[in-house]
């Protein structure tokens, strides 16, 4: 289970959100959705342990994540960023691998090596959580099925695909969000 | 030895040259003449502490040689690779003094024993020549691995975020700046000898080491400029990490 507790983020002098409580349980699929800027991106940073609430606690099963802990809990995470160029095929629940996520990620650009070389390809399945930052819809039952199966799924979407058929909803905008 | 007058006749070789840019791009004129103007004097100046090096033969001169051609090394390297300076200054210095100092005290005391000794001779030279090389490779090393962190950080944080260590998350970026350093040499060393003699054989020969000596010394050269210049990156990797990074991992532009 992944909490937060009167979490209170700034960004560029721009408050995304304050005083956030929410809790994303095992087995359910949680939604952060919001208009574009609100900060959902900046909240999965924030799970992920990229980015520190100004004030607030985050905590993994009851564990308070940290700059020192961080690397720990994020080898029970699987995340799947944002930026993505390359359309990926859908997988299946039991048999997901993050194959089809690091693919896009072999820069042309810079030439970087494909990511499978720096590491191991982990089967989403064997993670506890996932994260999941603006999904394409192709991957919506394999999350949801993922979920279903005991994983604490965070997805952070505008994506009607995604709110619908979400367990719980975390709306931000204008400083406060609202849960359902 | 050459006299001032050999000297001045060896200046009139730039007569065919400067006759071509007269003729034929008149604009470049200045340019070249100020190019011309500003090597002479940098020359005559490195010239007159070179002279002062081997007159004295001071190994604690030789120590203040090797400080002030790493800073200016490190100036040069710093404002080239357009990452924040100073962030990037006392690693870069502290990582090419070191490995410049260890590859060449490495070179004289073991591998080049007893022909060499602690002295000017050697010290000044081989010195020199690897500072040179890790300032020319790793500018191309420094600024690929700042510049795709910058502009195509995704997959790092993709792979931090997937439970790798730091050290793998960077690897990516680590690979792409040895390639980049070690891309330009390896075409060149693989030509090398072939078509061209390198200047610094050609350095050798007329230093007075017979041909096969000359041949041994540089490719020992070759080898410690390679080392000298992957452990300068990787030193100023290490000791830049704190610096380029907040206490979350995430690099700081």
């Amino acid at each position: 289970m992944l909490e937060l507790k009167d979490a209170s983020l700034t960004l560029g002098g721009r408050q995304l959100f304050e005083k956030l409580s929410m809790m994303a349980p095992s087995g359910q699929m949680t939604c952060i959705t919001g208009p574009e800027g609100c900060g959902k991106t900046a909240l999965v940073q924030v799970m992920l342990g990229f980015l520190l609430p100004d004030e607030g606690l985050v905590s993994i099963d009851g564990e308070l994540l940290t700059p020192q802990s961080a690397p720990t809990f994020r080898r029970l995470m699987a995340y799947l960023p944002q930026k993505r160029e390359v359309t990926i095929t859908p997988v299946e629940a039991d048999t997901s691998g993050l194959e089809a996520v690091w693919a896009p990620f072999v820069s042309r650009q810079y030439e970087l090596t494909p990511i499978e070389e720096h590491l191991e390809v982990t089967p989403m399945a064997s993670k506890p959580i996932i994260i999941a930052d603006d999904p394409d819809t192709l991957l919506l039952s394999a999350l949801k099925s993922l979920a279903a199966g005991g994983h604490t799924v965070v997805v952070a979407s505008r994506r009607e695909e995604y709110t619908n058929l979400s367990d719980k909803i975390i709306m931000l905008g204008n400083h406060d969000a609202v849960i359902s | 030895m050459l006299s001032y007058l050999n000297m001045l006749l060896g200046l009139l070789l730039l007569i065919v040259p400067g006759y071509m840019v007269y003729a034929y791009d008149r604009q470049a004129l200045p340019k070249a003449a100020l190019a011309v103007a500003r090597m002479l004097v940098q020359l005559s100046v490195m010239g007159a502490c070179l002279w002062a090096l081997y007159r004295f033969d001071n190994i604690w001169l030789c120590l203040v040689w090797l400080v002030v051609i790493v800073v200016a090394a490190t100036f040069l390297l710093v404002s080239r690779t357009h990452y924040r300076s100073g962030v990037l200054f006392l690693p870069v210095c502290t990582a090419m003094m070191v490995s410049v100092l260890a590859v060449s005290l490495f070179l004289i005391f073991v591998v080049l024993r007893p022909a060499a000794s602690m002295s000017a001779r050697w010290f000044v030279p081989i010195t020199g020549v690897l500072t040179a090389h890790a300032l020319m490779l790793n500018i191309p090393a420094l600024r690929t691995y700042y510049e795709s962190l910058r502009q195509d950080g995704q997959p790092y944080l993709t792979l931090l975020g997937n439970g790798a260590s730091r050290r793998a998350a960077l690897a990516p970026y680590f690979t792409r700046a040895l390639r980049s350093m070690m891309v330009p040499g390896m075409a060149s060393l693989s030509a090398m000898g072939l078509f061209v003699m390198p200047m610094l054989l050609s350095g050798l020969l007329l230093g007075g080491l017979g041909a096969v000596e000359s041949v041994l010394v540089f490719v020992l050269l070759t080898m410690a400029c390679m080392t000298t210049s992957i452990l300068t990156l990787v030193l100023t990797l290490v000791l830049a990490d704190r610096r380029s990074f907040n206490r979350q991992g995430q690099f700081l532009c």
